[in-house]
């Protein structure tokens, strides 16, 4: 997702003189190209990631667009007064983007992991969140980011993303046909229609959730698979209906179960049915298990493996 | 009306603020009374208080934000919303909090939380920058303000930026909430470590409006201005001036008869307009 961003970012650039973009300390032939193209709106503001977003906030009310981007756990987590207090409480038009979001930082451990971000920043006034499923959405939801005045924070992966978007992964994969990158601000999209039970995921472990639904069709259980782009401003309806409908819900995420989506979902829920309900994702406790992104996920249950143990220990019940 | 007659009319006014609404921070305000004067009334800032978004306007970004009282008082004798506002201070309803909010005209950023006025400052100075605009910003931190991290962060960019149109004034007053500066978390050596960050430094007394506005018009410099403003807090009342323990105090009933005494100021004269 990485470079997917930052290509769309620099075409963005490109047709919007507006864009001006923030950076601490990344890849060097990136910050060299951007430099090298926008030299006028590019600012690099080595490792100090809260002066560089108390900056971006008062530069955007000089009518600029400001694209803050680093590290998903850096900003996130040391900035975040500065992202509350300069950029959400004065109701800025800054784009904020993370990148390495979820355990997508792997084995450099868990001070690089961004796994309690979503539960801390979605409870900011004056701030829309957006997570791409896949690399093609990432371009849908810059675009929409930048034409929407008000400060967003997109929670990217890093590499090695599975395309969710393909055609051919689309009919391997029985989705819906309609499953597409595109994306519309608040709404939640059904990547595939199922009776059983609903499947809620954001992000790019989406695609185990995919995978999980397959296994699970071979043992007669139709998975509903919902994706969330959109964490805030969330339309809901689409997940009440889905989780009425079903009466089982599980939500999968690279977060803790508390405060992310989990959490969310359980919000959207209250009085609105019995069901039953797991959340999987990290169960209060850091990864500071090693391995590759894939091995994290298998460890902390949230592959497609322990989704599938999930969703049939919760249907046998 | 001189200089420093407005300097002593704005003391007055927060002393009154303080007398009538017990809002605020009164020896903090009062640190800084020459310092803002100048700003506003020494021909430094550029602004038009009927047209507080005029867009070539200087800027002014309180990081000491508990300060507000004193900007308040700026404020309202420079035009931007009416005087008898500035009794609501703190009120149900009232546009004027502990610390300044968007609501207020001629505040420009929210601020509360220290270390973050200065960032703020270099986010507007690169923006005049690109904009090609002669626009300056003016950034009023404290001293115990600078233990936090996040201003030398900012000092670093508006030197790599070379943001000569950011002037940091520091408000050296020596005391924080819970004592001396020097005691709870030195920041001595302060002129030194600015210079090495790449500033031109000047010291001046934080009370004599005149060296400040001077210090202030300095246009010809080719690197960042930093000004430290030598001062003391709660300057002009005897009774808190430098004293511990007071950073967020209201003063008491039989304290107030002690302040009037000093100042020579009956409750009538505070209590009117």
């Amino acid at each position: 997702m990485k470079k997917s961003f930052e290509d769309v970012l620099l075409t963005q650039m490109a047709g919007n003189e507006k864009i001006a973009l923030f950076l601490a300390d990344e890849d060097h032939d990136f910050c060299e190209k951007a430099e090298e193209l926008f030299s006028r709106r590019v600012f690099r503001f080595g490792i100090a990631e809260c002066n560089m977003v108390g900056a971006a906030a008062a530069f955007s009310k000089e009518g600029f667009i400001p694209v803050v981007y680093t590290f998903d756990s850096f900003l996130s987590y040391r900035a975040y007064e500065f992202i509350r207090n300069d950029i959400c409480l004065n109701d800025c038009n800054v784009k904020i983007v993370g990148m390495g979001g979820g355990l997508r930082m792997n084995n450099l451990g868990a001070t690089h992991h961004a796994t309690e971000n979503i539960a801390a920043l979605r409870v900011l006034p004056n701030l829309a969140m957006f997570v791409p499923a896949s690399p093609r959405q990432i371009a849908p939801i810059l675009e929409k980011s930048i034409e929407r005045t008000g400060s967003v924070y997109i929670r990217l992966g890093k590499a090695f993303e599975t395309e969710i978007f393909e055609d051919t992964y689309i009919k391997e994969h029985r989705l819906n046909t309609n499953a597409q990158a595109e994306f519309c601000v608040g709404k939640p999209q059904i990547i595939k229609n199922g009776e059983d039970v609903t499947i809620i995921s954001t992000g790019n472990i989406i695609a185990e959730v995919i995978a999980a639904s397959d296994m699970l069709e071979k043992t007669g259980i139709d998975a509903e698979i919902i994706n969330l782009p959109t964490i805030k401003p969330l339309e809901v309806e689409a997940i009440i209906r889905s989780a009425q409908k079903t009466k089982c819900v599980i939500t999968v995420e690279e977060h803790q179960i508390s405060g992310g989506i989990g959490g969310l979902v359980a919000e959207i829920l209250i009085g609105k049915g019995s069901f039953s309900f797991e959340r999987l994702g990290l169960n209060d406790t850091f990864c500071n298990y090693l391995g590759w992104h894939k091995d994290l996920l298998a460890y902390h249950c949230m592959d497609a493996a322990g989704i599938y143990n999930c969703a049939t220990r919760m249907i046998r019940k | 009306m001189e200089l420093h007659q407005r300097a002593d009319q704005i003391r007055r006014d927060i002393i009154k603020i303080s007398y009538k609404t017990g809002a605020g921070h009164l020896t903090s305000s009062l640190s800084c009374v020459e310092i803002l004067t100048a700003l506003y009334f020494g021909g430094v800032m550029r602004y038009d208080s009927n047209n507080p978004n005029m867009p070539e306007r200087d800027k002014f970004i309180l990081s000491k934000a508990h300060a507000a009282m004193g900007v308040y008082a700026v404020l309202a004798r420079a035009g931007f919303f009416p005087y008898d506002e500035l009794f609501t201070m703190c009120e149900k309803g009232s546009r004027l909090g502990g610390h300044p909010a968007l609501d207020v005209p001629g505040i420009e950023h929210h601020t509360g939380a220290l270390g973050h006025g200065l960032s703020v400052s270099v986010g507007f100075a690169l923006a005049a920058k690109v904009k090609n605009s002669d626009s300056r910003i003016f950034c009023l931190t404290g001293d115990g303000e600078l233990q936090e991290g996040s201003n030398w962060e900012a000092a670093l960019s508006v030197a790599h930026f070379k943001l000569t149109n950011i002037i940091w004034i520091i408000d050296y007053n020596h005391l924080q909430l819970g004592g001396t500066v020097e005691h709870i978390m030195d920041i001595a050596l302060l002129r030194e470590k600015i210079t090495a960050f790449g500033f031109t430094v000047s010291e001046a007394d934080g009370h004599n409006v005149y060296a400040l506005a001077d210090l202030m018009n300095n246009k010809t410099s080719d690197r960042p201005i930093a000004i430290i403003a030598n001062t003391i807090k709660g300057k002009g009342i005897p009774l808190i001036e430098n004293s511990p323990n007071w950073h967020g105090r209201k003063p008491g009933k039989q304290e107030w008869e002690a302040i009037l005494h000093q100042i020579k100021l009956t409750h009538d004269d505070i209590a009117g307009a």
